[in-house]
Order: C-alpha cells, then sequence, then structure tokens
C-alpha cells in the first residue's frame, strides 16, 4: 500500500510563558496535542474549531513554518522535520498555504507579478521573462486578467487579493494546498466564488486540500471528511455529510447546531 | 490632501536644499579661496565686496561659509547614512529572530542609549585623530539606537504579517525575507527619523567644533568659523551670526523636512 499523501502523528506544540523576554519560563500553553491526521492524495479534508483551538498551530507545523515540540509530520512517507535543507527545499515545492486575510497577505510595495513569481524566484526556476510568462499564465488560472500582473495590491478588493495567495501559492505546483480560513474574511458571495475555485482546482490538478476553518457551513460545502478540533486536539472525525447527522463529541454538536442555525 | 505636510515639506526642502546648492557649488560660488589669508583686510564688515565681512585673518566669510557647508552636509548625511544602515541591520534582526536573541540586543541597544552620547563622543574624538572621516564614523555609530529601536518595532508588527509567512513557506531564506519584505516596508517612519536624525548630526559636529575636537582649521566648518568668531565677538558681530544662523535654519530645515514627510507618510 502506497503511503498517504501526508501523515501526521502525535504532533504537539507548545509555547513557554516568560514573565519578559529574559525571565524564566513560569508555565506552558499547550496549542496543539498529539494530533494524528492522514491525508491521501487528491483528498480533501476539511478542520473545524472554534477560534483558539489550535488550527492554526496545527496548519503551520503542517506547512512547515513552525516546528512542532513533539510528533512526527511524513510526507509520502518521508519525515518532514528530519530533513536536511535539501530536502526541505523540495517539501516546500509540495506543499503551499493560503492564509485568512486578503489585506496582509500580499506585500504591498510588490506588484501582483512580482508577489506571484516570488516563489519561482526563490527556487531560481526560469529566467525573467519565463517566470512572466508563467505568472500571467496562473492569473488566468486563478480568473484575474493576466495583464494585471503590474498592479499593486491596493488596487484589488479582497476576493481578487485572495485569487493571487491562490496563484502565489500554486506557483511551485504544489501537491497540497493547506487553506487557513482562506475565505472568512470574505463576503459570502466572494466565498462561494473562491470556494468553486478551489473545487475547481482540485479536480483540474488533482490537490489535495486541507480546509481549515471556524465555520462548519462553509467546511461542509468542499470538504470529504471533517475533523473537528477543540483545546488543541481533534476530538472528532467524520465523512462529511455524516457528521452533521450524528456529531458525538459536545464541541462538535455546537459547531453543527450553528452551522444549522446560519443555513 | 494634507495642505499644511506639504507647507512644511516645501519649506524644509527650501532650506536644505539651499544648503546643499552652496555645498555642492562652493568652489564655483565662492568669491576667493576660503584659506587665504590678507592680514591687511581683516575683520572688515559685510559689503558688497565681502558679503559677509571678513575674519581676523582677513579671510573671506561667505567663501568659508560656502565651504563650511560642504563639511556639515556630509557629516550630517555620512553620519546618519550610517547611524540608519547600522539601526536598519540591528533593529530588523532583533525583530526577525525574536526571542532571547531579540531581548540580547534591544538591552545592548538600551545601555548604549544609556551612555550620554556627547561623552561617549568626546572620548572616542581623544583617543582618535579628528578627521572628518572618523567624526562622521563616530557620530554615526552612537546615533543608530532610535532607529534600531523603530526598525524593530516595525519588524515586530510584519513579522505575523501573512505575506512573510507565504514567503517563508515557499521556501524563502531569513536574508530574503529581511531584505525584500521587513526592512523595505520598514522603511517609511525610518527615512523620517533619518530627516530629522541630519539635523542633530550637524549640530554635535558644530559642538564638537566648536569646542576645537571637531574639524580643524583651517579647514572651515560653521562650528569652528563659531569659535573663532567668539574671540572678537564684541568688535566683528558677523563672525558669529551668520555661522549660528547657518547651522539655525538648516537644522530647522531638516525639522520641517521630517515633520513635513511624518505627516504626508500618515495621511497616506
Amino acid at each position: 500500500m502506497t503511503p498517504p499523501l501526508l501523515e501526521a502523528a502525535g504532533l504537539s506544540r507548545r509555547y513557554p510563558v516568560r514573565s519578559h523576554p529574559l525571565g524564566p519560563v513560569t508555565g506552558w500553553i499547550d496549542a496543539v496535542r498529539e494530533v494524528d491526521l492522514a491525508l491521501s492524495a487528491g483528498e480533501t479534508v476539511g478542520l473545524v474549531g472554534e477560534s483558539g483551538c489550535g488550527k492554526s498551530t496545527l496548519a503551520r507545523i503542517l506547512a512547515g513554518l513552525i516546528p512542532p515540540s513533539a510528533g512526527t509530520v511524513r510526507f509520502e512517507g518521508t519525515a518532514l522535520f528530519q530533513l536536511d535543507p535539501a530536502g526541505r527545499r523540495r517539501f516546500r515545492r509540495t506543499v503551499q498555504i493560503i492564509f485568512q486575510d486578503p489585506f496582509t497577505t500580499l506585500d504591498p510595495l510588490m506588484t501582483i507579478g512580482q508577489s506571484v513569481a516570488e516563489p519561482l524566484a526563490i527556487h531560481r526556476i526560469g529566467n525573467r521573462r519565463e517566470r512572466g510568462e508563467r505568472t500571467r499564465q496562473l492569473l488566468g488560472e486563478v480568473g484575474l486578467p493576466p495583464e494585471w500582473s503590474g498592479r499593486f495590491p491596493d488596487t484589488l478588493s479582497g476576493g481578487q487579493r485572495q485569487r493571487v495567495g491562490i496563484a502565489r501559492a500554486l506557483a511551485l505546483n504544489p501537491r497540497l494546498l493547506i487553506c487557513d480560513e482562506a475565505v472568512s474574511a470574505l463576503d459570502l458571495s466572494v466565498q462561494a466564488q473562491i470556494l468553486a475555485l478551489l473545487n475547481d482546482l482540485r479536480e483540474k490538478r488533482g490537490l489535495a486540500l486541507l480546509f481549515i476553518s471556524h465555520d462548519l457551513g462553509v467546511v461542509g460545502a468542499i470538504a470529504d471528511r471533517i475533523g473537528v478540533m477543540a483545546e488543541g486536539r481533534i476530538v472528532e472525525c467524520q465523512p462529511n455529510p455524516a457528521l452533521f447527522e450524528a456529531p458525538r463529541h459536545p464541541a462538535a454538536r455546537r459547531l453543527v447546531e450553528l452551522a444549522l442555525e446560519g443555513a | 490632501m494634507n495642505r499644511r505636510g506639504w507647507g512644511l515639506l516645501i519649506a524644509g526642502t527650501l532650506l536644505v536644499g539651499g544648503a546643499l546648492i552652496g555645498a555642492v557649488g562652493a568652489d564655483r560660488f565662492a568669491p576667493s579661496d576660503p584659506e587665504a589669508i590678507r592680514l591687511a583686510d581683516a575683520l572688515l564688515s559685510p559689503s558688497a565686496e565681502h558679503w559677509m565681512g571678513t575674519d581676523q585673518l582677513g579671510r573671506d566669510l561667505f567663501s568659508r561659509m560656502l565651504h563650511g557647508a560642504r563639511v556639515s552636509m556630509r557629516v550630517g548625511v555620512g553620519a546618519i547614512g550610517i547611524a540608519t544602515a547600522v539601526g536598519l541591520l540591528i533593529g530588523g534582526l532583533a525583530g526577525l529572530l525574536g526571542g532571547r536573541w531579540d531581548g540580547w540586543i534591544m538591552r545592548l541597544t538600551d545601555v548604549m542609549l544609556c551612555f550620554p552620547t556627547i561623552f561617549l563622543i568626546l572620548a572616542a574624538v581623544a583617543f582618535l585623530d579628528n578627521s572628518e572621516w572618523n567624526i562622521i564614523l563616530i557620530i554615526g555609530l552612537t546615533g543608530w539606537m532610535g532607529v534600531a529601536r523603530l526598525t524593530r518595532a516595525e519588524v515586530l508588527s510584519l513579522r505575523e504579517r501573512e505575506f512573510i509567512l507565504a514567503a517563508r513557506a515557499a521556501g524563502a531564506g531569513p536574508a530574503r525575507i529581511l531584505f525584500r519584505h521587513l526592512i523595505p516596508n520598514a522603511l517609511g517612519p525610518v527615512i523620517v527619523s533619518a530627516a530629522l536624525g541630519v539635523g542633530t548630526a550637524i549640530l554635535i559636529e558644530s559642538g564638537l567644533s566648536f569646542l576645537g575636537l571637531g574639524i580643524q582649521p583651517p579647514t572651515p566648518s560653521w562650528g569652528n568659523i563659531l569659535t573663532e568668531g567668539k574671540e572678537t565677538l564684541g568688535a566683528a558681530w558677523w563672525l558669529t551670526l551668520f555661522p549660528g544662523l547657518a547651522i539655525f535654519f538648516v537644522v530647522l530645515g531638516c525639522n520641517l523636512l521630517g515633520e513635513g514627510l511624518r505627516r504626508r507618510w500618515r495621511s497616506s
């Protein structure tokens, strides 16, 4: 059997509490506690939880942005945090992440073309002209006019910026895209458009998605399987419609009620 | 549109720009050699021939003021250039590394900030020869702390922005993050403080030269012209008035420029 695309085992992340930066550690905050999670190629897994439950910390560990305090992340069977720098770089190309806030997701001093091309520049892919060509192609793929490549972010709406963020994440042809509250800051109609775009990309590119949100309704619209997080743990995990019918954990029941009220 | 911001900017630019033009064109504009001694013409009051009069040695004060502007501008801009570069790097690193590194770097900065800078400079000048380059270096290396604190504060607020995280997720190293994203985005308030700092650096150089520790005669600087002038203050008012006014207006210009930039920045 082939190993899953991504497999996390016993992931924990704790933060020391100090009274001042050079002071002694007076306590610990456990943001993520012993999380196990597996994701196969092309699969969309949703992760819901109230704010402060550790979703974003988990997303950042899985994206390789922060190391876990304990546990392992395996990508196609290779342990991520034991890799040498070259292996890390290869991993970077296969897992990318998009974020919540469309207003800070792009460097205000860079044109959107420069932002989208940055991952290519970092990995020294192609020359300047080829990168420009690829950038325009990516902008087209996320539904933006390719000739906007020279525009600055302050001329774009929130939904358009979020599309640029997606184009940047796609630049390295990842196999897994982590969406950390990717539509939470958008209007409902724009939310639906971005969700449709992600669904479309998933089908065309065979992309796996880890879709993280506090809103179960949004996750229900896209995920094959949904995990519920509370106090740093994944307390429940069920296939998509099943969770709505029979939530077991109190946190899951609360989220389902909220989602049904909103619907 | 912020009208007052524009007014400050224009006034500041005129004052500083005037001094800059005088400094750059000193050779062209100066009616005579600033170091040519003619004892027969000593202590002449301002006239059509000597616009600002002459000093004890009969040297043309207007010529000396223009060449002195050169020193003041070079020291002001050079020292602040060094201070800004050092401050950006140290503050940027502290903010980027965070945690304990941040703690130690900022304590060091606080220690530097606690020294009365003028004594630090006086001590350093006593050990080194007081060439112009050394003075630029000393003023620069004792003036970076404000920029460092400013940069660190900006970097701390920028560091968790999502475009920084996205760049890291794409594989950007710390050097790229610092020089491509953090420093350019932190530069606005730093430029404002640099404009204000040029005035301070010019004042420090004038102070040093006034105490005889700065630029050495016969090379003219506004500070040492003032020193020489104070010996004949009763007889020749022009020898202290003109350098005093020059320092006053250029420092004022720098402050207006800085304040104007700050208002423009905040309104954008």
